[in-house]
C-alpha cells in the first residue's frame, strides 16, 4: 500500500516538473505585454470603477478651481503678450500671403504686421485681436501678393497690443513667389 | 516506525507532489496582467484621429449616445448627499458654500428646450458632419461632465471651451460669449466643420509640416509635426498644443511645467471609451444611392421595373480609411459585387467592366483619386434581371489586386423585376371626330356611333417609350390582355391594337397620347372598354382599373 502511494506521489511531482518546464520554455510567453488599442467604433458602455471615479473626482476639482478663475465678473487680462508664429507663407505660388499666429494673454488689440526688403516699399498692416474656440489669432491676416513689389525674401516683424500690454516684436524670414 | 507515522510520510510527499503540481500548472493565473491600458506611446502627434473616423457623424445615434451617458453615471447624486471629495460636509455642503447650491443635474438627464443632451449632440454632429464621439470626448475634457455625478451649471454653460482663449494672468482662461450647453455644442461642431471646409484659413494645416508649442507658456518652446489629416489639424486649431513626453509618460496623471493636456485628454477619453481614432486602411461609407431610369430624367422606384430594365445607378459615399484610391493604374478602385464576392451579376449590364468573362464588376471610380475623408462616386448601369421576382445584389468598392473595403455596410441594390412596364393612366376626352369641336356624351351614344378618343398615359417606366422602334409603343386592349375589341374600325392598326403612340419618343416621367377613332356598340346597354400601353414585342404594361365606359341609349 505504502509503495503504491510512494509510486503515485513520485509519478505526480515527476508530471509536475514536466509541466512547469513546459510552461515556462513553451507556453510563457516572454514578450513585452503592448497596451492594446480596441478597434475602431468599440464603444465602452461599462460604468467607472473605483480608480475611474476617484480620477473623475479629482479632475472634478481642477475644473472647479479652472471654472471658478475662468468666469470672474471681472476677468483681468495677463500683463504679458506672447505670440508664436505657426506659418508665415502662401498657400502657392502667386496666393497671398498668410500670417497664422496664436496669441498668449489678451483676446482682445491688434497685430501690426511689418514686411521689409531693401530698396522696395515697406507693407504695413493691422489686423485684429481675435478668438475662435480656445485660443487667439490675428484676424483675416492675408496680405494679396500684388502688394509685395518684387518676390523673394522679405523681413517680417510683428506686434500685438492691447491697451495694456504688448508683446515682444517676433521677426522672421519670409518667401515670396509671385 | 508507528503506523500513523507510516502513513505520515506519504501524506507528506502526497502534499508536497498536489503542491508542486499546482505551482507548476498556476503561473500563469499569478502572472496574470490587467487587461492592457492605453499607453502614451500610442499617440501620434500627427495623426491624432483619422478623417474617417472624425467625421463619421452616424457613429452613434441618439439613442446609443444617451445609453453611453447612462453608462457613465450610473447614480446620480442629484441632492448631493453623499460626502464631498474636498471637504466641506456633503456635496450640497460644499456646493452650497461656493454659491452652487443642489439640485445638480447630470448630463444624462439634462434638457435644454425639449432636446435631451444626446439629442443636443447628435445633432449638432449631424448638421456638421461631426462624430458625435468627438463632441463627448470634448466635452469631458473640458469640463468633466460625462463622468461627473453632480455637475454645476457652469460645467454646462461652458462645456466644449469654447469662447475660452488662455488670455488670463498665468495664461489661465477666459471665457467670453456662447454661453450654454446647446450653443457650446453646436459652435464646437460648427467650427470644425469651418476648419475643414476652409483650411487655409486656421493656424494648422494637414499634409505638410506644422510648428506646434508645447504649450501657452512660452518658454516651452515648439516642435515640428507633419500633419497628416484634417482631423488631427482641427484638434489641434482648436486647441493648439502638443502633448509633450512627460504628459504621455504619465498618461492618467500630469507631466510637467511644459505640459499641456488638451490633446492629450481628449485622445485618451476617444481611445478609452470609443477605441481607436485611425481608422482602418480599407474603409468606406455610402452617403447616398441615387437610381434613376437609363436616360437619367428621372429618379426611379426599383419595386417595379419590368424584367430587363434598364437603370442608372450613382453610389455616393466616402472614402473613411486611410488609403488613397485612384481610378487608374495599378490597383483601380472599382465597385465590385459581394456577398459573395465576385459572384456573376444578375444586373449586369454591356457597360460593365470584365462583362464577357465574369460581371463583378459595375463599374469604375469617377474622380480621379480619393483621399482619405473625400467624397467618391461610381456610375454604373444596371438591369431588373429577366427572371421576375425580388432581387437584391451587394457591391463593395475593391482596389483592384489589393483589397476590398473590409468593413461591412450591408450595401445593396434592391429590384423587384415584374412581367410588366409602369404606366399611370391620366384621363381620356372624347368628341365626335379628331377637330375636337363637339364633345361626346358617353352616357347618350347612339348604337354604332363613331366617336374619336385622346387618351392621356405617363410613362412610370425606365424606358423611353418609341413611336417608331423596334419596340413601337402602341394602345392595345386590355382585360382580357389583347383581345379582339368590338369597338375596332379599319383606321386601328388591328382590332387589338387602337393606335400607335402620337409622340415621337416619350422619357420617363413624361405623358404619352393615343389618339384613335372607335365604333359605340350596336345594341343599347352600358359597355366598359378596356385598353393598356403597350412595347410591341418586348412587354406589356401592367393592368389598370380604368376604362372607358359607353351607355348606348338609341
Amino acid at each position: 500500500m505504502r509503495k503504491k502511494v510512494l509510486i503515485i506521489s513520485a509519478a505526480i511531482l515527476v508530471l509536475a516538473a514536466i509541466g512547469g518546464g513546459v510552461y515556462y520554455f513553451v507556453i510563457r510567453d516572454d514578450t513585452p505585454k503592448k497596451a492594446t488599442v480596441r478597434p475602431t467604433n468599440d464603444v465602452d458602455y461599462s460604468s467607472p470603477d473605483e480608480e475611474q471615479q476617484r480620477q473623475n473626482a479629482q479632475l472634478k476639482k481642477e475644473i472647479i478651481e479652472k471654472n471658478e478663475k475662468a468666469h470672474n465678473p471681472n476677468p483681468s487680462e495677463s500683463s504679458n503678450i506672447d505670440v508664436s508664429v505657426i506659418r508665415a507663407d502662401q498657400w502657392g505660388k502667386g496666393q497671398p500671403f498668410n500670417l497664422r499666429v496664436v496669441i498668449n494673454g489678451t483676446a482682445t488689440g491688434e497685430c501690426l504686421v511689418e514686411l521689409k526688403k531693401d530698396g522696395q516699399p515697406t507693407i504695413s498692416k493691422t489686423f485684429p485681436v481675435t478668438f475662435e474656440a480656445t485660443s487667439s489669432g490675428c484676424k483675416g491676416a492675408d496680405i494679396p501678393v500684388s502688394e509685395f513689389s518684387v518676390a523673394g525674401k522679405w523681413n517680417l516683424t510683428l506686434i500685438v497690443k492691447n491697451n495694456t500690454a504688448q508683446s515682444s516684436p517676433v521677426t522672421r524670414s519670409v518667401d515670396i513667389t509671385k | 516506525m508507528s503506523i500513523q507515522s507510516l502513513i505520515t510520510v506519504p501524506k507528506k510527499l502526497v502534499c508536497l507532489s498536489l503542491c508542486a503540481l499546482s505551482l507548476a500548472i498556476t503561473p500563469g493565473l499569478l502572472n496574470a496582467t490587467p487587461a492592457a491600458a492605453l499607453s502614451g506611446s500610442d499617440f501620434k502627434a500627427g495623426r491624432i484621429l483619422d478623417d474617417g473616423v472624425f467625421y463619421d457623424k452616424n457613429a452613434m445615434n441618439p439613442d446609443q449616445i444617451q445609453q453611453f451617458l447612462n453608462s457613465k453615471v450610473p447614480n446620480c447624486d442629484t441632492n448631493g448627499t453623499k460626502p464631498s471629495e474636498y471637504g466641506g460636509g456633503t456635496r450640497a455642503q460644499y456646493g452650497s458654500a461656493h454659491g452652487v447650491p443642489p439640485p445638480y443635474k447630470c448630463i444624462k438627464d439634462y434638457r435644454e428646450g425639449t432636446r435631451s443632451a444626446a439629442q443636443i449632440i447628435y445633432e449638432a454632429g449631424q448638421n456638421n458632419g461631426i462624430n458625435p464621439q468627438v463632441l463627448l470626448a470634448l466635452i469631458q475634457r473640458e469640463q468633466g461632465l460625462i463622468t461627473d455625478d453632480w455637475p454645476w451649471p457652469v460645467q454646462y454653460d461652458w462645456a466644449t471651451g469654447y469662447g475660452c482663449p488662455d488670455t488670463g494672468p498665468n495664461h489661465s482662461i477666459n471665457c467670453d460669449g456662447y454661453q450654454g450647453f446647446t450653443q457650446q455644442v453646436d459652435k464646437a461642431a460648427w467650427q470644425f466643420k469651418l476648419y475643414a471646409q476652409n483650411p487655409n484659413d486656421y493656424n494648422f494645416v494637414p499634409h505638410r509640416n506644422n510648428t506646434i508649442q508645447w504649450s501657452p507658456q512660452p518658454d516651452c518652446g515648439s516642435s515640428t509635426v507633419y500633419i497628416e489629416n484634417q482631423a488631427t489639424a482641427s484638434l489641434y486649431n482648436y486647441a493648439p498644443y502638443r502633448p509633450n513626453q512627460a504628459s504621455l509618460d504619465n498618461l492618467y496623471g500630469t507631466g510637467d511645467g511644459c505640459s499641456a493636456y488638451a490633446n492629450r485628454n481628449f485622445w485618451r477619453w476617444f481611445n478609452d471609451w470609443f477605441g481607436s481614432g485611425l481608422a482602418p486602411p480599407f474603409n468606406w461609407q455610402v452617403t447616398d444611392l441615387f437610381i434613376m431610369d437609363e436616360t437619367k430624367s428621372q429618379n426611379m422606384s426599383t419595386d417595379r421595373l419590368h424584367k430587363g430594365e434598364r437603370l442608372f445607378v450613382v453610389v455616393k459615399g466616402k472614402n473613411t480609411g486611410t488609403e488613397i484610391w485612384y481610378r487608374d493604374g495599378v490597383n483601380p478602385a472599382r465597385l465590385g459585387t459581394w456577398n459573395p464576392p465576385d459572384n456573376k451579376s444578375e444586373y449586369c449590364d454591356v457597360l460593365w467592366l470584365q462583362l464577357d468573362s465574369h460581371c463583378n464588376r459595375a463599374g469604375k471610380l469617377v474622380e480621379s483619386q480619393v483621399n482619405p475623408g473625400d467624397t467618391f462616386h461610381f456610375e454604373t448601369y444596371i438591369h431588373a434581371p429577366n427572371q421576375g421576382g425580388q432581387w437584391r445584389g451587394w457591391f463593395r468598392p475593391v482596389l483592384e489586386w489589393r483589397a476590398w473595403m473590409t468593413n461591412d455596410t450591408n450595401f445593396h441594390i434592391y429590384v423587384n423585376s415584374t412581367d410588366y412596364f409602369d404606366w399611370a393612366w391620366k384621363y381620356f376626352g372624347v368628341w365626335t371626330d379628331s377637330s375636337k369641336a363637339t364633345p361626346v356624351d358617353l352616357n347618350n351614344l347612339a348604337a354604332g356611333q363613331n366617336i374619336y378618343v385622346e387618351l392621356k398615359v405617363k410613362n412610370e417606366s425606365a424606358t423611353i417609350w418609341k413611336k417608331n422602334d423596334t419596340y413601337p409603343a402602341r394602345l392595345g386592349t386590355s382585360q382580357s390582355q389583347d383581345r379582339m375589341s368590338g369597338s375596332c374600325l379599319p383606321s386601328w392598326i388591328s382590332c387589338n391594337r387602337p393606335a400607335a403612340m402620337s409622340e415621337d419618343q416619350v422619357y420617363p416621367g413624361q405623358d404619352a397620347t393615343f389618339a384613335f377613332n372607335m365604333k359605340a356598340p350596336t345594341q343599347p346597354g352600358e359597355y366598359r372598354e378596356r385598353f393598356k400601353p403597350v412595347l410591341e414585342w418586348k412587354g406589356w404594361m401592367r393592368d389598370d382599373p380604368n376604362h372607358i365606359y359607353m351607355r348606348v341609349t338609341h
